[in-house]
């Protein structure tokens, strides 16, 4: 359902989460009513899938 | 129809040698008065049309969204009053508490749909409700008709507040942001060529938002990605990252044709494609 992404250059995981139905691109901003979706997803048990 | 200023009685409204509005500035709230932003429905980014059918939280008109069972309305524009129509389910609008101080609000609205405040009863216009300042509060229209949505402090509605086309989208841009046209190419940034398929570039929002917005496209080849004397097309579902409420990154990763590594690049969105940008409540 989630998934994490990476900083090309960088390689470390990046500031945003991909919900993976709708390729949304979300900012972990806890104002950000996608980004509390999916805390409440993970604090439910979700487990979201790792970087390529 | 004149204004008495009176050191005694305040600013007064007199008609015919009669005070019509006693002490108008402290009983009338005056200027920006509706909490409601596009109250008058004229606002509508998402272009929905028709039937519009709405699942739970998606939003048809801008700040308005399908309730817990979803909606179902169509609407209609005469001489630029929006009235939608509500056959199932419900609308709402969630007020942010920034917007908001403490006190009693009154909700109208012209048509036969019913509303509450918050966790209050479905009753026809003329609803008040209590709000806590700095606190979100909801709005929520059951079936019927529905215009010129005015939410106001005090307990006495007042003829509701017609804002500037540009005043009101504006308030909406704070929330929700659509790039892209079904008629034309849209210039959104500017970078270079990371790689030979890589682009990095700023996207600026054209206003500040509420909070970083969720960002999506509508396709992978949602832009087209100039280079010296040619161009590419993308081909990227996910296209942004360091998301912030004034701007963005393109980290376009993935293109149809080859760009050259360290070239500008000039980035429009392609004519039937687009970028959405939410930060709806």
């Amino acid at each position: 359902m989630y998934k994490k992404i990476n900083d090309i250059i960088t390689n470390t995981e990046e500031n945003i989460i991909i919900r993976i139905i709708d390729n949304a691109c979300i900012p972990k901003d806890p104002a950000n009513t996608d980004y509390q979706e999916y805390l409440a997803w993970v604090e439910e048990g979700g487990i979201v899938q790792e970087a390529d | 129809m004149s204004v008495n200023i009176n050191g005694t009685t305040g600013v007064s409204l007199v008609q015919d040698g009669v005070i019509v509005t006693a002490d108008m500035a402290s009983s009338v709230p005056l200027g920006t008065k509706n909490k409601i932003i596009n109250g008058n429905l004229g606002i509508n980014q998402r272009a929905v049309t028709g039937s519009v059918v709405l699942a739970a939280g998606v939003y048809g008109h801008d700040r308005w969204k399908a309730g817990a069972s979803g909606c179902s309305y169509t609407f209609a524009t005469t001489a630029n009053v929006t009235t939608i129509t509500i056959s199932a389910g419900s609308l709402l609008q969630v007020i942010e508490g920034l917007n908001l101080q403490s006190g009693t609000h009154t909700l109208s609205w012209t048509g036969t749909a019913t509303a509450k405040i918050d966790a209050g009863s479905y009753s026809a216009s003329g609803v008040t409700g209590t709000a806590t300042g700095g606190t979100n509060m909801t709005i929520d229209f059951s079936t019927g008709t529905l215009s010129l949505v005015q939410l106001e402090e005090g307990s006495t509605a007042t003829p509701f507040e017609h804002r500037s086309y540009g005043q009101e989208l504006a308030l909406c841009q704070r929330y929700y942001q659509q790039y892209g046209s079904s008629g034309t190419t849209t210039a959104i940034g500017a970078g270079v060529w990371f790689s030979t398929t890589q682009v990095l570039a700023l996207f600026p929002f054209i206003r500040e938002m509420r909070t970083a917005p969720t960002m999506t496209v509508s396709g992978a080849n949602w832009c087209m990605l100039y280079r010296v004397g040619a161009l590419s097309v993308s081909n990227d579902t996910t296209p942004f990252d360091s998301i912030g409420a004034t701007s963005a990154r393109i980290n376009n990763n993935g293109v149809v044709v080859a760009g050259v590594a360290g070239q500008g690049c000039f980035i429009q969105i392609q004519v039937g494609y687009f970028a959405y940008l939410n930060a709806e409540l």
